[in-house]
């Protein structure tokens, strides 16, 4: 059981708490759901609730954090890790070896545990999450569902009773969102205390216990799910408690209109020798799609094709008016991860090294409106680097229109986001493509996909 | 795409890591201990062998490319220098100035298959055995564990790049070289410094340095490591004898004859 009474947090840097007056309690055996706008104080709340803050942060904390009753500031940070597990966003980053067998018993390892003992404990969390087949496969050639499971079963295996998970669906699909929430209650039902912080809300709506809606640093509301109504959800730029799935009622592109791209007898297949496709014929007229298609079936391997990040085996990829140059110039692609994406000193400074690229050497103009279409305009003289989740992906998309694309393909840019944010960025890519320009959206977002401006394109029918 | 990064699956991957460790550890010496071209020249040639069994041959292009970049960089600044400053001429022949650089291809052909084909924890039993403090051998073994994300992270940057419309070309290199350092190298220090304090997170919530330390994997030496270990002593004391006959001394100072 994991309690706070009364905390307030500051960070060594800031002179005001990030966190206030914050009282709550995580039951063992129940689950507690934690949400709020990027920036509302989750993440500082698990760093409390872990140990992170203060004995790895710094700064200063005031009240009482217990851990099973134990008060957290007569813990050390390595008792506290034995009480309390942690599960992020994105587990492969906490990976400390390179296989799945390895990454499970690493922490063992360290417990004093005999060599007879971790072998069983490792036998019996890869038997309960089902990860016999990956067993010895490396850390990074496995899916974001399987890297959560390797995650959770590395924790499971050290015997802690509260896990903590720190959007723990932002890159899973819908398939393994569901198959996460199902683990989560079973765990819940052994008598673990599950604390999960999240902006997708709906698929706990069957096993949440309780609900604590965070804004700037403190708890606004806390209660059952039913609290999260849409009232709620729009007051504090929440995700919907309630989504539906509409990926099958989507209606299909019309790929009889003029295509912006298409390809003729696409083949491609890695070296290990795994075919992804065979003589593949699809095009994309204008409008917003979504690419749809089941897991691993090659919705991000063909938008790498399209653009000459990987290079086909056979067949072509044919650009509108014959277009022959650089793929790269007559259409853009928004990968996932945008931290890799941003380089210069301001926010004012990137877009227009965009406009440069671009050909465009008188821009400011250009940067103006570019900036204001952002909604990032009081951030131009920021660092790129220091701007919040939902605006460094507003800014990546803003830079990759700033060549004027026909065609656009964003690999999850709602992925992690808020509800405010998400829907902003929907809002920009339908007026994208109102302008009669292609948007290619390649997601597992549910959220994002209800919407009847939308058409889907199929891949591997 | 991104599969088996970190791991495949190579002939290297059978060996020991105290062998590995051993390897890495004397070729690193005799590579230092060493000033002569000749000598660092037949070191060099073994140990990019070595490399090579490891399979990972594009992380070797990759590195071998930023080193002559290096390289060519320092030789052209030593010429600019030569033209104003004459004394300078004489250190600024190639085989002179290749020293140095020998000496770090060298050390990282005989590292990378370390870092590129262990596993970690026996990497950190290894050390505990060793009886060295928490403090040194700890940050080693992450700043080891750091090098598939740093090539994971290079990779992706690159990428970006080329999506950007900015190439890593030797036309961007000549005329626009302070965009290419600051595409380049701002993503990779902000990259750096976050899988830098993710891989300390994760060993402070995993508890390592709580307990005394259990392999689940027995670790032991066979005969191929033992060939392996006698393979590195031979190879540098040769090189050792090598300099020896072509100076008449053990340690010669670069650029003094």
């Amino acid at each position: 059981m994991i309690e706070l009474k009364n905390v307030s947090y500051t960070y060594a840097s800031e002179k005001d708490p990030c966190l206030k007056d914050i009282s709550i309690r995580a039951e063992n055996g129940k689950i507690t759901l934690c949400t709020g706008v990027s920036g509302c104080g989750k993440s500082t709340l698990i760093r409390l609730m872990n140990g992170l803050a203060p004995h790895y942060f710094g700064g200063k904390v005031e009240g009482d954090v217990l851990i099973d009753g134990v008060n957290a500031s007569m813990m050390s940070l390595n008792e506290h890790s034995t009480s309390v597990g942690s599960l992020f966003q994105e587990p492969e980053r906490q990976f400390f070896a390179l296989n799945v067998e390895d990454e499970i018993a690493f922490a063992l390892e360290w417990q004093g545990i005999k060599r007879d003992e971790i072998k069983k404990r490792v036998n019996r969390v890869i038997s309960l999450f089902n990860l016999g087949d990956v067993r010895n496969n490396p850390i990074d050639a496995l899916s974001e569902g399987q890297k959560q499971k390797v995650g959770l079963a590395s924790i499971v295996a050290l015997g802690v009773k509260n896990i903590i998970l720190d959007e723990p669906t932002a890159n899973l699909d819908v398939e393994s969102t569901s198959e996460l929430a199902s683990i989560l209650n079973d765990l819940k039902e052994q008598g673990y205390c599950i604390f999960i912080v999240d902006h997708r809300l709906y698929y706990l709506s069957e096993y949440a216990d309780s609900v604590i809606v965070m804004s700037n640093g403190s708890v606004c509301k806390e209660g059952g799910f039913e609290i999260l109504t849409d009232e709620i959800v729009k007051d504090f730029g929440l995700r919907k408690a309630s989504v539906p799935d509409r990926r099958d009622q989507l209606k299909r592109a019309d790929r009889s209109k003029d295509s912006v791209v298409r390809t003729e007898d696409l083949t491609f297949y890695y070296q290990e020798g795994k075919s992804i496709f065979d003589n593949l014929n699809i095009s994309f007229p204008k409008g917003i799609h979504v690419l749809l298609g089941k897991n691993g079936v090659g919705k991000t391997t063909l938008c790498r094709l399209i653009f000459g990040l990987e290079k086909q085996k056979g067949g072509r990829v044919v650009f509108d008016e014959s277009y022959t140059g650089n793929p790269l110039a007559f259409g853009s692609i928004v990968l996932q991860n945008t931290d890799y994406q941003l380089n210069m000193r301001t926010v004012y400074d990137e877009l227009e090294s965009c406009f440069y690229l671009a050909g465009i050497k008188d821009s400011k103009d250009k940067v103006d409106n570019m900036l204001k279409k952002l909604d990032l305009s009081l951030y131009a003289n920021r660092h790129p680097q220091s701007l919040s989740g939902g605006q460094k992906q507003r800014l990546v998309i803003g830079m990759a229109m700033c060549k004027n694309p026909k065609i656009i393909i964003l690999d999850e840019p709602t992925s992690g986001l808020d509800g405010r944010n998400m829907r902003i960025i929907k809002d920009m890519l339908k007026d994208y493509a109102q302008q009669g320009n292609c948007v290619v959206i390649i997601t597992h977002d549910l959220e994002l996909v209800d919407d009847d401006s939308f058409d889907a394109i199929e891949i591997g029918q | 795409m991104l599969a088996s990064l970190t791991v495949r699956n190579s002939y290297l991957h059978s060996f020991n890591v105290k062998s590995k460790m051993f390897l890495s550890i004397a070729c690193s010496i005799t590579a230092l201990t060493l000033s002569s071209f000749y000598p660092l020249c037949l070191l060099f040639v073994l140990t990019i062998s070595y490399a090579m069994l490891m399979k990972r041959y594009r992380v070797l292009m990759v590195s071998y490319f930023f080193m002559a970049l290096v390289m060519a960089i320092s030789y052209m600044c030593i010429g600019v220098i030569a033209l104003y400053i004459p004394q300078v001429k004489e250190s600024a022949q190639l085989s002179l100035m290749s020293v140095p650089f020998l000496r770090g291809a060298c050390v990282m052909n005989a590292v990378l298959p370390l870092t590129l084909t262990i596993r970690v924890q026996d990497l950190l039993t290894t050390l505990s055995n060793m009886h060295l403090p928490f403090i040194i051998y700890l940050p080693g073994a992450v700043m080891i564990r750091f090098v598939p994300a740093f090539i994971k992270d290079i990779k992706q940057i690159f990428e970006a790049m080329k999506i950007r419309g900015f190439e890593f070309t030797l036309k961007n290199i000549l005329f626009h070289p302070v965009l290419l350092i600051r595409m380049s190298f701002s993503p990779l220090v902000f990259m750096s410094l976050r899988s830098s304090e993710d891989l300390g997170i994760a060993c402070e919530l995993k508890g390592i340095g709580n307990n005394s330390q259990v392999n689940m994997k027995k670790q032991s030496l066979h005969t191929k490591d033992y060939a392996l270990m006698s393979i590195a002593l031979i190879v540098c004391i040769v090189c050792i004898c090598m300099q020896y006959k072509l100076t008449g001394t053990l340690i010669k100072m670069a650029g003094h004859p």
